[in-house]
């Protein structure tokens, strides 16, 4: 049994459109609240506030990292005009051939490669190329053997004969931020501006980044790690220039010390 | 006019989406709001007021240095150009428990004797090698603390223990914690070093920082480098040497990290 009110006080049309109205507004408006707020598993790719909140958080911190490492510092050179130009270095890291030498199936899904001198280290991001079976990206497993002519890689094994002319790089982070570069060796007595630019190699196609001055007198030099702040980079288009006060060819050593975006905060 | 009705009516059924409808937005509201939060959320509470707090509560924190009260970890690199180097587990000043017995102090409180054990109220240690009071404690403002003993609250009755002397105690790194620095002192040549930091048990280490400096006939590097780690638990902590020269190099390392306090906004 049920009571009810007569639809002539109560018009079905008026609660209709009530009922219409709450669905539209109030729960779309708030759907779309729901949407843009988001919950705590959202991460940057989700749009919400929870999402743009875990985003700003995760860039807050973050591993330093030299580059180039294992190796010498790069050097950049000025023109020798006064104040003007100076080419553009590529700040690439360590980078070798491979051996002419066999893939080695080392079993467990570990293949070794053959590298006299390589220099790099477990849990270092590598990239192959030029070869048939093995090119991409590798994290060098902690577990993998290693020593200064070869290192393993996880990939499943293909037999296959290198001809030496194969590559492998260091592999930069594929996001990160330059927080500092250290500088040492500085030429000549002047005054000095390390330009820092992202670019594709292309000409025309580099946005500089960050600018820093330097000196050297006869009885000192800005040499050492000096703090910069860029916009967060991608992989593979960091380019370094170098301008001078002397109408000389002068030149300084760099490395940048970058931080990745590891996308871990809370721990 | 009101009558009876075996059916729903028309109205019924309107009134009834209308709860639903109501209930809905009831529960969509909720959500929202524990997701908003508010000002007295914490990081447990998954809000965006708990975000915020352990944001701020993050941005401060106390600094400190490690190991502390006694001198800097050396470090050698391997003698090969730019490769390897032993990793050095850096852990905090280990101390020996005099040859003397535990006292009770009543309620769990126990004092072990330690001469010059350097510790202070806050301190977490760990203490091994004992029969009785193996395990990691921390020192209290509340524990009684001199030079050459201290009192920890043990969480056990107390047991008669009189310490060889081959006991040892020492101070760890502890809680969620963010290393923002490096000490460096004695860079024992001319040359290019890399300093590498991991975190892991023996076998299984896992980079977290590399910090690069040299040594010229003008300049070293020494003194305080900033760097920055993820925020990381509590672990073993190890550090290694890269060089440019094929010779075994040396610095002295202390890391300076900080905590994340929990003080949030006070």
């Amino acid at each position: 049994m049920s009571i009810y009110v007569n639809a002539t006080l109560y018009p079905d049309n008026y609660l209709d459109s009530t009922l219409e109205w709450l669905n539209y507004y109030a729960v779309g408006s708030l759907g779309a609240i729901q949407s843009d707020v988001g919950d705590y598993s959202d991460d940057g790719n989700d749009g919400s506030l929870h999402g743009a909140m875990y985003k700003a958080f995760s860039r807050t911190t973050g591993p330093w990292q030299c580059y180039p490492r294992h190796k010498d510092s790069l050097t950049v050179t000025s023109s020798n005009y006064g104040w003007f130009g100076g080419l553009k270095t590529k700040v690439t890291g360590n980078s070798k051939t491979l051996d002419n030498d066999n893939a080695v199936n080392s079993g467990g899904g570990l293949v070794r490669i053959n590298c006299a001198g390589h220099g790099f280290f477990p849990g270092q991001e590598i990239v192959i190329a030029g070869t048939v079976n093995y090119n991409g990206s590798y994290t060098l497993p902690i577990t993998g053997l290693l020593n200064a002519d070869y290192f393993e890689i996880e990939a499943d094994y293909v037999a296959e004969l290198f001809s030496g002319s194969e590559t492998v790089v260091d592999k930069i982070a594929n996001k990160y931020t330059i927080e500092a570069v250290l500088v040492s060796e500085i030429s000549h007595v002047g005054d000095y501006e390390l330009i820092i630019w992202r670019g594709s190699g292309v000409y025309d196609d580099y946005y500089e980044k960050a600018r820093i001055p330097l000196h050297k007198t006869a009885t000192e030099a800005t040499e050492g790690i000096i703090p910069v702040k860029t916009s967060w980079l991608i992989t593979d288009a960091c380019w370094l220039s170098l301008l001078s006060s002397n109408t000389a060819v002068n030149t300084c050593k760099v490395k940048i010390i970058y931080r990745k975006d590891t996308g871990t905060i809370w721990l | 006019m009101i009558y009876v009705n075996a059916e729903p009516s028309p109205l019924t059924n309107t009134l009834n989406e209308m709860y639903e409808t109501i209930y809905d937005i009831d529960e969509a509201y909720d959500e929202v709001t524990d997701n908003l939060g508010n000002y007295y959320d914490n990081i447990e509470d998954q809000s965006l007021g708990g975000y915020i707090y352990e944001i701020g509560k993050r941005s401060t924190g106390q600094q400190n240095c490690y190991p502390k009260y006694e001198s800097p970890v050396q470090v050698t690199s391997s003698g090969t150009a730019w490769w390897g180097g032993t990793k050095v587990t850096i852990i905090g000043a280990i101390k020996n428990l005099d040859n003397a017995a535990a006292v009770n102090n009543g309620s769990g409180n126990v004092r072990f004797p330690c001469t010059a054990h350097g510790l202070f109220p806050g301190e977490r240690i760990t203490i091994s090698g004992t029969i009785n009071y193996d395990g990691t404690y921390d020192i209290t403002e509340s524990g009684t603390i001199n030079p050459d003993d201290f009192s920890i609250q043990t969480g056990i009755s107390f047991v008669a223990e009189t310490f060889t002397g081959a006991e040892t105690v020492y101070d760890e790194l502890y809680g969620l914690h963010v290393i923002e620095g490096i000490e460096i002192s004695e860079i024992s040549d001319n040359g290019y070093y890399e300093l590498i930091i991991w975190q892991g048990a023996i076998g299984s280490e896992v980079e977290i920082a590399r910090v690069p400096f040299f040594k010229d006939a003008t300049t070293i590097m020494d003194g305080t480098i900033p760097i920055k780690t993820d925020w990381l638990n509590p672990g073993r902590i190890s550090i290694s040497l890269l060089s440019s020269n094929a010779a075994a190099n040396t610095v002295k390392v202390k890391l300076i990290y900080r905590e994340s306090t929990g003080s949030g906004w006070a």
